[in-house]
């Protein structure tokens, strides 16, 4: 009975001690990051396939971009992780400058729900029109003139929105700010709003849920949804042969990496590791739905990357 | 030896146990105490810039940086107390089938576990439940009486805030009615009262204030109730014009905003809102205890 219990008292110590190191089993070149959720699938992706080649660990936490911004603000990560467009109010805190790097595209699309009806086009001022109210039913004039042959039913058109503070709604309202003044004046872009008409959902699936279930409604979520779900989108006017509602997702460090005690390996390793996502790692975003960088967004991007010192020195 | 049975004899007497309960005790009051501290620091930019007008403006919008919590204070007092008025049949109902008709047995006591299993059940899973089941079924009513169909909305809330809420005033009033002294029935079925005399002029009177209390709890959870809530609500920030329109609660829009509010007076203008629901639960609360308190007198 004695021994019994020695053995598992000892049990119990080795249990502790393998507890308590976990937190610090960390080595020196772990990185980590804090951001956005928009580019979870792909980060999670990319760090898998740069571990197994590297062997680097990379914790990337998907809080939103918010909290991003403010633990690379408060020096809590080794990289934040953003969507949108970033402002310099969003970094007025931080001791020092912070710099950003796109890292892949992702197009918002425009659900409907419309029994019987599969395509059909709106024009953006028609868009910003549903969006804000004005334009009411499926049957109004100015869409059957965009829809000429679509037989489109008398419904009430029921706006569905995104409740909680998001990038995709950010991209979204920045978009319609941009193609109508009324929108621009009267709603503004930002990641919450104050939504003239609608339903608020959670999340790209509470939108996507409600669009499916609620016939006559529109909505907007990000592009991977509507090809998950298999759902009609609005055909929108096109910039150039480019799709018009796109965001881009940043990863945000700052210019000079001698800061918090950080080693110089560890500054070279992260460099190592942005450099290889802007580079090999783009090939994972299509399968995941997401657009590749541009050659000219590349370019700048690894410009901005070979402005990174570390105290005087350079990381590259 | 004689060491050991000094230490034995102070164990056996207790006083670590007294110390301990009493630091327990004073422990909790701290914590509240601090979360009190630091929800007001927390909101004290929003109660600077706005003051009491916060609580009457009517107002939510993030991008022009102004903030009114009214449509939230409506939404939440309308869902909880529209929760409470349709959950009372019910829980009366079974509080006095299990308490006072059918107290023992097998098919009392499955019943019993049942109602007590609705409380142990994740809001997550109540919202599930209404998203695919209510939803569609007020949808359907929507249609039927030419009410714009959103399906979501206030009165879905409360729907199923009422069945959440239903175990707690339930299953308090159940034990309060069996607590009933049975020498107190005796005697009025002596004097030749029938069953349903026998209920509404001893049972009831004697369990009244606990009953009371079972619908306080049940309130209290209702006013708090977030996730099932923010599923079926619709997350519209405008004031409320019926009870089939959307709306939002203090709760829901906490938990849809709180993550990405990046602006210092956004989040302060949530931290106060929390407040507001921290301090109005309390008042309800002790409302609530001075309420028990005044029927068991009478």
């Amino acid at each position: 009975m004695k021994v019994n219990k020695r053995a598992k008292s000892r049990v119990l110590a080795g249990v502790l001690a393998v507890a308590l190191a976990m937190p610090f089993s960390a080595t020196a070149e772990d990185l980590i990051g804090a951001g956005a959720s928009f580019p979870y699938p792909l980060y999670s992706k990319m760090f898998a396939e740069y571990n197994a080649k590297t062997g680097s660990r990379i914790n990337y936490q998907s809080v939103g971009s918010g909290a991003g911004i403010n633990q690379i603000v408060a020096k809590t990560v080794d990289f934040g992780a953003m969507d949108g467009t970033p402002k310099d109010s969003d970094f007025e805190s931080a001791a020092g400058k912070i710099v950003y790097l796109p890292m892949a595209k992702g197009d918002v699309s425009v659900p409907f729900n419309l029994p019987g009806v599969k395509e059909i086009k709106l024009s953006s001022e028609l868009l910003a029109e549903i969006f804000l109210g004005k334009v009411t039913n499926w049957g109004d004039k100015k869409i059957a003139d965009q829809n000429p042959n679509v037989k489109l039913p008398k419904l009430p058109i029921t706006v569905v929105h995104r409740s909680d503070g998001s990038g995709t709604t950010d991209i979204f309202t920045t978009y319609l700010a941009s193609v109508s003044g009324a929108w621009k004046s009267t709603v503004g872009a930002g990641k919450a709003v104050k939504w003239p008409v609608g339903i608020g959902a959670k999340g790209n699936e509470g939108v996507s849920g409600q669009v499916l279930q609620i016939p006559g409604s529109i909505g907007y979520v990000e592009y991977a949804y509507t090809v998950q779900q298999k759902m009609a989108t609005a055909t929108l006017p096109s910039a150039n042969g480019v799709y018009p509602i796109t965001g881009t997702t940043w990863i945000l460090l700052y210019q000079d990496q001698n800061y918090g005690g950080r080693t110089k390996a560890k500054a070279q390793e992260l460099t190592k590791l942005l450099k290889w996502m802007l580079n090999d790692g783009q090939q994972f975003s299509e399968p995941l739905y997401y657009k590749k960088l541009s050659a000219e967004e590349k370019t700048a991007a690894e410009e901005t990357l070979k402005g990174l010192k570390f105290g005087n020195e350079n990381l590259f | 030896m004689k060491i050991y049975s000094k230490i034995s004899s102070k164990f056996l007497s207790g006083g670590w146990f007294i110390s301990l309960i009493r630091v327990s005790a004073v422990a909790i009051i701290l914590l509240m105490l601090a979360i009190a501290v630091m929800l007001t620091l927390g909101a004290l930019p929003a109660i600077k810039h706005f003051g009491f007008g916060f609580l009457v403006g009517g107002d939510w919008n993030p991008i022009e940086n102004n903030y009114g919590a009214l449509p939230f204070l409506v939404g939440t007092l309308i869902t909880s107390f529209l929760a409470l008025v349709i959950s009372i049949p019910f829980s009366i109902a079974i509080a006095i089938i299990l308490g006072e008709f059918n107290p023992t047995g097998k098919v009392s006591a499955l019943f019993t576990s049942l109602v007590e299993l609705l409380a142990g059940i994740p809001s997550v899973i109540f919202g599930f439940f209404a998203l695919f089941y209510l939803v569609p079924l007020v949808r359907f009513f929507q249609i039927k009486f030419n009410i714009i169909p959103y399906g979501v909305g206030i009165f879905t809330s409360s729907l199923i805030l009422a069945i959440m809420i239903i175990p707690f005033s339930a299953s308090l009033g159940r034990q309060i009615i069996k607590m009933v002294p049975s020498g107190l029935k005796e005697a009025a079925y002596a004097l030749g009262a029938t069953r349903f005399e026998v209920l509404k002029d001893v049972v009831f009177p004697v369990a009244r204030s606990g009953i009371l209390a079972g619908f306080i709890l049940a309130l209290g959870r209702a006013l708090g109730e977030t996730m099932a809530v923010t599923m079926v609500i619709g997350n519209n920030n405008a004031l409320p014009h019926s009870i089939f329109d959307l709306g939002n609660t203090i709760s829901s829009i906490i938990a849809n905003e709180f993550a990405e509010a990046g602006n210092a007076l956004h989040f302060s203008s949530l931290t106060y809102l929390g407040l507001a629901l921290f301090v109005g639960t309390a008042a309800i609360n002790l409302a609530g205890k001075y309420a028990i308190k005044k029927m068991a007198k009478m």
